[in-house]
Formats: C-alpha cells, sequence, structure tokens
C-alpha cells in the first residue's frame, strides 16, 4: 500500500534522510520508532505529499506522492504530530469542516470510528480548546478519518496524553486494522510499537531494521532492551 | 543587588538577541524619526496653480510673478474662468486664480478670484498667504491695492472632518483587512491548521477566497457606518457618485487584504506578521498617506515614497470622489494603483502559499 | 528525620471543583513517588501547592525543617534566549548560592550529563532531551532535599526518557525525595510508590510491582476499572 524506494532528504547541507526503502503490506500497522530527530516526521511529510522535494520514489496506494498528490490526499488521513485543529470551534463544528472540506457526511464516524466517536459525541458543543489532551487526540483522529481513507498516518499520536485514552485510542487502531485500513504510526512507547504488524527502527535518518516485532526480539529481550542498546551504542 | 543586576543582565540578552524586540527598540525610532520629522510640516513645499486671465496683457507682469513665486509647481493656463472647477479635478491644482478687469474705486486695473481646494483643511493658510504676496509685490506703488476674494471650494465651512474621515477609513481598513487578516493567515501556519487544511481536497485559491470573505464584509459594514456617521454627525455629504465611493472604499479594503495575505503567508509568527503590518504598513500610511499632513508639504524624495503606498492613493481617491465629485477616468490612477498592487501582492502570495502554508 | 514532606487531607476547590480532594500522602528521604492520572486529574494542582503556587483550600501540608525545594515544571522554565552556561549562571544568582558552591554544583552537572559540547549554545535550539537534563540540573543547583517533577518525560524519546530516570534515581541515591508527577505508566516502574490520582483523589496507592498484580498484570486496568 505504501512503497519507498531510495527516499532521501536533504534540509540545506543537512541529510534528513538516507536512501529509505520499504514497503508497508495492505491492512496493517507499522510503529516506527526513533529518537527525536530521526526523520519520522521528515517520513510523514512526504508519505502525505506536503512535502515533494525528495529524492527517490514514493508511491502511496500504487500513486506516485509527486504527482497524484489529491488521489493520495483522498485515500489518506493523517494524525499530526500536534495539534491541528480549530481550538475556537466546537467538536462538532471542527468534524463538520473537515466533512465539508472533504465533500463528504459524518457517515465514516459511525463506521470507522464508533467507539471513539462514542466518547466524544457528549462533547459535542465544547470547544476543542475546552478539551483534555487525550480528548482533542480522538477528535482529530475522527476529523482525520471522516473522509473513509484505506490508509491512516499517525505522528506520535499518544504522547502527553493519558493512559485511559492512549489505551481507547489503541483498541480504535485495531478495530480500523480489522477493516482493512493501512496505518502507520510513530511512537515513543515499545508496549505500542510490540502490537504493531511490523516495527521500523529510524536512526539519524537511516533505515536500522523493520520487521515484525517476534523476529526483531530473539530469546527473551524486550524490544525496550534491543532498541536502547542499539540506540546507546550509535549515540556514543 | 546581585539578583537585580542578574536580571537586568538577562533582560539585556533577550533585547539583543530577540530579532522581534531588537527591531522595536531601535528601529521603530529610527522610522518615527524619518517620518514624522520630514512627513510633518505645514509648509508646502509646492503650490501646483491653474490662472485664468482674463484682463488682457496688462496683467502680464502679475501673471510672471505668479508663476515665478516660491514654491510654485505645475502651472496650468486657463482659457476661461469657467473652466477653473474642471481643473481642480482634472489637473489636481491646489489653487485657480482668475485676474479680470478691475472696479471703480481702485487704482489697480484688474480684480483677482483665489480659488482654494480646501478638502485637505489645513492646507488654507499655507495657499493663501504666498499667493496674496506674490500679488500684492507685483502691484508696485504706495497704496496700490486691488480687490481680491477667496472662494473656499469642497469645503465652504472649513469643515476639519473632511481631513479627517477618509483617514479613519483608511486606519480602520489597514487594521481589520492588513493587520488582522495577516494574523488570520498565519495563525493556521503557527497553529498547523493549515497542515491538515492543505490535505484536503481544497485548493490553496479557494482557502483564501473563503478566509478573504468574512474580513470584507466586516470591512464593508464598517464603511457603511462610518458615510453614515459622516453624514449625520460631521455633516459630510458625498458630491460624487455614491456608488464609486462605496465601491473605491472596498477596492481599498480588498487591496489592504492583499498586504495582509502576502505578509501573513511569509512570515513565521503572528508577532512577525503585527511587526511588519505595524512597521511598513500602518506607520507609513498614516503618515505619508496625505491623512495627517498634505503629501504636497513634504519634502521631494518622501513624497515619492509616498506614492508607492495604496493610502496614499486611496486619500487622493476619496477626497476626490467624495469631496470633489470626480468621477470614474479621473480616479483611474488611484483606482489602478490600487487594482494592480492588490493583484500582485494576491498572486506572489498564492505563489507561496502551497509551498510554505503546509510548512508549520 | 527521614521523613521529608507529610500531606494530610488536602484540599483545593475552584469555585465549584474540587480540584484536589482529600489527599494524603508521606514522602521520605531518597524515595520515589509518582503520582499518575488523566489530565485534569490534579497532579499539577497538587504540585502547586506543595510549592507555594497556590494556597489549599483545606488540610496542610508539613515540609521536614532546613528542606530546600526544587521545582522542575513541564515547560522547563529555561531562558530561550540564555545559553547552557547563561541559565546556570542566571539561576545560581536567583537562588543566591555561594559560588564556590555554584561552581561545583555546575561543574558537577555539566560532567555528569556531558554538557561540554553545547554550553554555548541558545536553550532554545538545543533537543528536548537535552532541555530536559538542563532543567533537571538546575531543579538541582541549589541541592534541594525535595524535589518535584511535573511530567519530566513528556514528549521524550526513549533513549532520553531512560536518561532522565537515571538521573531521577541518582538524585534518589543521593538521598534526595522525589516526586514525579506523570501519565505515562511506562514510568511507574521507576518509582518506589505510586499514587495514581483521579479527580483529585487517590485511586490507588502502592508498589508498582503490588498495583500491577492487584490490576491483573497491566496497570492500565486501574484506569480501565474506573471506566467501568
Amino acid at each position: 500500500m505504501i512503497r519507498a524506494e531510495g527516499i532521501s532528504k536533504w534540509y540545506g547541507r543537512f541529510q534528513a534522510l538516507y536512501d529509505l526503502t520499504f514497503n508497508v503490506e495492505e491492512g496493517s500497522i507499522v510503529s516506527m520508532i526513533g529518537a527525536n530527530g530521526a526523520g519520522k516526521s521528515t517520513l510523514f511529510d512526504i508519505i502525505t505529499t506536503l512535502d515533494s522535494d525528495f529524492k527517490g520514489k514514493m508511491l502511496v496506494g500504487g500513486h506516485d506522492t509527486r504527482r497524484h498528490k489529491s488521489a493520495i490526499r483522498k485515500l489518506t488521513g493523517y494524525v499530526p504530530g500536534t495539534f491541528s485543529l480549530y481550538s475556537d470551534l466546537t467538536v462538532m463544528e471542527n468534524v463538520d469542516f473537515f466533512a465539508n472540506a472533504y465533500g463528504c457526511g459524518r457517515e465514516a464516524l459511525y463506521k470507522m470510528t464508533p467507539r471513539i466517536w462514542s466518547s466524544l459525541e457528549q462533547f459535542a458543543g465544547y470547544r476543542a480548546s475546552q478539551l483534555s489532551g487525550g480528548m482533542r487526540q480522538k477528535l482529530t483522529l475522527c476529523c482525520a478519518t471522516v473522509h473513509s481513507p484505506s490508509i491512516l498516518l499517525l505522528d506520535e499520536p499518544t504522547t502527553g496524553i493519558d493512559p485511559l485514552s492512549r489505551w481507547e485510542l489503541w483498541q480504535e487502531l485495531l478495530a480500523l486494522r480489522e477493516q482493512g485500513i493501512t496505518i502507520v504510526m510513530s511512537t515513543h512507547y515499545l508496549d505500542e510499537a510490540a502490537r504493531a504488524d511490523k516495527v521500523m527502527l529510524l536512526d539519524k535518518g537511516r533505515l536500522i531494521s523493520y520487521d515484525t516485532p517476534k523476529n526483531l526480539t530473539p530469546g527473551e529481550k524486550s524490544l525496550e532492551d534491543v532498541f536502547i542498546k542499539f540506540l546507546e551504542s550509535t549515540d556514543e | 543587588m546581585r539578583g537585580i543586576w542578574t536580571v537586568a543582565r538577562k533582560e539585556l540578552s533577550h533585547i539583543l538577541r530577540d530579532k522581534v524586540s531588537g527591531l522595536i527598540l531601535f528601529a521603530l525610532p529610527a522610522l518615527f524619526f524619518i517620518t514624522i520629522g520630514f512627513a510633518i510640516s505645514i509648509d508646502i513645499q509646492r503650490i501646483d496653480l491653474a490662472i485664468a486671465n482674463t484682463a488682457g496683457p496688462k496683467a502680464n507682469e502679475v501673471v510672471n510673478h505668479l508663476c515665478n513665486m516660491d514654491k510654485v509647481g505645475k502651472v496650468v493656463m486657463l482659457d476661461s474662468p469657467s473652466q477653473v472647477e474642471e481643473s481642480f479635478a482634472r489637473d489636481g491644482i491646489s489653487a485657480a486664480i482668475v485676474i479680470s478687469e478691475g472696479e471703480w474705486g481702485y487704482n489697480v486695473p484688474f480684480k483677482f478670484d483665489l480659488f482654494i481646494d480646501c478638502s485637505f483643511a489645513t492646507n488654507i493658510l499655507a495657499i493663501k498667504n504666498p499667493i496674496n504676496s506674490a500679488i500684492k509685490s507685483s502691484l508696485i506703488g504706495p497704496g496700490n491695492d486691488a480687490p481680491f476674494t477667496i472662494r473656499y471650494l469642497y469645503n465652504a465651512d472649513l469643515n476639519r472632518r473632511m481631513a479627517t474621515i477618509p483617514g479613519i477609513i483608511m486606519i480602520i481598513l489597514i487594521v481589520v483587512s492588513t493587520m488582522i487578516f495577516s494574523i488570520s493567515i498565519n495563525k493556521e501556519k503557527v497553529h498547523g491548521t493549515s497542515r491538515l487544511l492543505s490535505l484536503t481536497p481544497l485548493e490553496p485559491i479557494r482557502i483564501v477566497i473563503g478566509k478573504i470573505i468574512p474580513y470584507f464584509l466586516i470591512s464593508l459594514v464598517h464603511i457603511s457606518y462610518l458615510i453614515f456617521l459622516g453624514q449625520s454627525v460631521f455633516g459630510l455629504g458625498i458630491n460624487g457618485s455614491f456608488l464609486l465611493y462605496f465601491l473605491f472604499c472596498a477596492l481599498f479594503s480588498f487591496n489592504s487584504m492583499m498586504l495582509g495575505l502576502l505578509v501573513g503567508s511569509y512570515c513565521k509568527t503572528y508577532e512577525a506578521a503585527l511587526i511588519i503590518c505595524w512597521f511598513f504598513i500602518f506607520t507609513p500610511n498614516l503618515f505619508l498617506s496625505g491623512f495627517v499632513m498634505p503629501v504636497s508639504s513634504m519634502p521631494e524624495m518622501m513624497q515619492r515614497v509616498a506614492r508607492l503606498y495604496n493610502g496614499y492613493h486611496f486619500i487622493e481617491g476619496y477626497r476626490g470622489i467624495a469631496y470633489k465629485g470626480t468621477g470614474f477616468a479621473e480616479n483611474l490612477p488611484y483606482i489602478l494603483f490600487l487594482t494592480i498592487q492588490g493583484l500582485v501582492a494576491f498572486i506572489i502570495a498564492l505563489l507561496g502559499f502551497s509551498r510554505r502554508y503546509s510548512k508549520s | 528525620m527521614n521523613r521529608i514532606l507529610t500531606i494530610s487531607s488536602l484540599n483545593k476547590r475552584f469555585g465549584s471543583l474540587m480540584a484536589v480532594r482529600d489527599f494524603s500522602l508521606t514522602l521520605e528521604k531518597g524515595e520515589v513517588v509518582g503520582i499518575f492520572g488523566a489530565n485534569g486529574a490534579g497532579k499539577t494542582t497538587l504540585i502547586r501547592m506543595i510549592i507555594g503556587l497556590t494556597r489549599p483550600t483545606s488540610g496542610e501540608f508539613i515540609i521536614a525543617p532546613e528542606c530546600r525545594i526544587g521545582y522542575m515544571s513541564q515547560s522547563f522554565s529555561l531562558v530561550g534566549t540564555l545559553t547552557v552556561m547563561e541559565n546556570f549562571e542566571f539561576y545560581g544568582a536567583l537562588y543566591n548560592l555561594p559560588q564556590q558552591e555554584f561552581v561545583h554544583q555546575r561543574d558537577r552537572f555539566i560532567a555528569h550529563f556531558n554538557m561540554e559540547d553545547y554550553l554555548n549554545v541558545r536553550t532554545d535550539r538545543l533537543p528536548a532531551g537535552r532541555k530536559q537534563l538542563l532543567a533537571f540540573s538546575i531543579s538541582r543547583l541549589h541541592s534541594p532535599t525535595l524535589l518535584l517533577l511535573d511530567e519530566p518525560t513528556s514528549g521524550l524519546d526513549l533513549l532520553n526518557r531512560k536518561r532522565l530516570w537515571e538521573a531521577v534515581r541518582d538524585a534518589a541515591d543521593e538521598g534526595i525525595a522525589i516526586l514525579v508527577s506523570t501519565h505515562y505508566l511506562d514510568d511507574a516502574f521507576h518509582c518506589d510508590n505510586m499514587v495514581m490520582m483521579e479527580h483529585g483523589t487517590i485511586k490507588a496507592y502502592g508498589t508498582p510491582v503490588d498495583l500491577a498484580a492487584e490490576a491483573g498484570g497491566d496497570l492500565i486496568n486501574l484506569f480501565l476499572e474506573e471506566v467501568r
């Protein structure tokens, strides 16, 4: 569903991504792990078509991100790393705005994210600024899926939100996977990474490993041990 | 003492390292010095004059004195007094003199009718006095006197509000249409909402137009109540076409918004957008548009700078349409300037919009 | 004297909202207690009361005599336009530390956290992990006996979270009592005891291992139980 071939990216003389090549299968969840500055957000910008200035080829749903932006934008939903909705609009107004911008109704809320929407619906008249971090993230997910995308990209969706909201978000993502949605999310939580079908480790713009959690943790080691060991060795 | 000095040193670091504070603390006084220092003056630098001589060759010496008097700029010779009002509208003169045959009882064979454009009420003395002196100095001989009448055009009551109302409209439209609009554009970028917005099927041009509409409507409300207040409270009527007047104000609002769009889409923070609008649009327009002091009272260099600002063209066009009753043709240069400047700003903003807007 | 902090039936009301309700806790020398809970659970209000930024409505807390309090806020409290070294100097002066003590502490933290290479870098240009460690060092500059850390690991990646927790444990080993508020359940196992707060009150208290066992092996169940 997402195929990257030799993706490299420079910001001036600084190289942010080094020749990344990977494939994300349809209907799978891929977790991206890496230190801050590893290149995760840069890669999301490329996949979501926000950035076309890179070397290599990125295909999303079979479309080239440089040539078929609008087709890809209809297929993908994106939850950015920082809260990116309208704080002074209510929950319902935010949802309606994005539904109208995509030219669709709100049906997807009940079809794709019923669990999340049902916990949000009681706050429909509240402004987004009045919501807790967890609720805002749920709202962002609803707005990102209102147009029924087949690919969902989430940049650290669980950072800074309470444990319960984090759990609820994950239940929804697992349910979306059951519906055949392809999900790529970056996270700092290894327990989340372990629940994914595949884990991608990025470090300083390089793809270090990309495999199932099981293959990445031989013996009794935990993902945390494996990654910390790796990150510490490169940090020196 | 140590604590006080510690905090003071920290503040100094902020001032020196923070570009925005540096700009306000050092560049703003310089800007005020230049604009206020040069712009504010009650001395008229130049008087553009029209002369209609119906007294014949005997008045030539007077005409020469007038053409050579200090500060005279353009001189337009009229064939008859009936052309005076047309000349004000067409030639942009600030005063006209009709020299005609003298009256009985005076020892000088001509009389003078001076017409002054009083749509900028503070102009009057600065125009009347030099002309009066020039006429008197041309009438050689003791006790030489001539009938001399003055007519105040466009503002017979010398109502000072004639100068202030267009200025107030200009300020309000710059605040609403440029400053607040630029913050609105910038806010989306700063808050990150532009990222999600740019991923929807809405193209940049549709986003921009959607954002313009409410601000434009608000600016029209401001224009409407200011017209109402001008007429009912200050007694200032509109001598020209009301429709042209309203559309001209709306055009200025559009132009101001395009400048706001340009600033908002290129600045990285609201503070930067606000400072740029304040420094480079609001303050220069305040002093160089002709609202506070006539542009003709400024040094030549400042007059050229003034003509680059939308405020100057707005005030000139406003005075022409509202006070002098001029039409579309006479105000075409101002209309064209505002339209072209607005469109250029729009195109540059849009070119950078899609590339920059999503990068938050 | 091992007891550093005693909180007894602390309450805080904002209008009709009880932000903290009947909260009681003790903190010993060298103990790390984690306060967990959702946003709005009352964690920040509790910490603000202890450091004196807000007055309790009722209840009391007793801090050991001669106790110095260090605080690290969510936003780090660093002066962005100042460099790392200048931040040390600024806070050293604000704490009115004698020169010798200041130099000793400063150099100790610089060496411990390997800050030598970026002493002249403005803090607003530092990556989050380094900022966090700098903020932690500054909260310890005046050798506090009680440290209050408000969501210190928020936004940090795995490696930097580990580094910060190592720094916290080192501080505890030196005898500093530490209260950490966080909503990262992963942080629980770095704490000696944990408090789960909800709607301003304590829902659970104990060692992370005991609480996890009570919650069927996963601490998240503590939160889910409340939902059910």
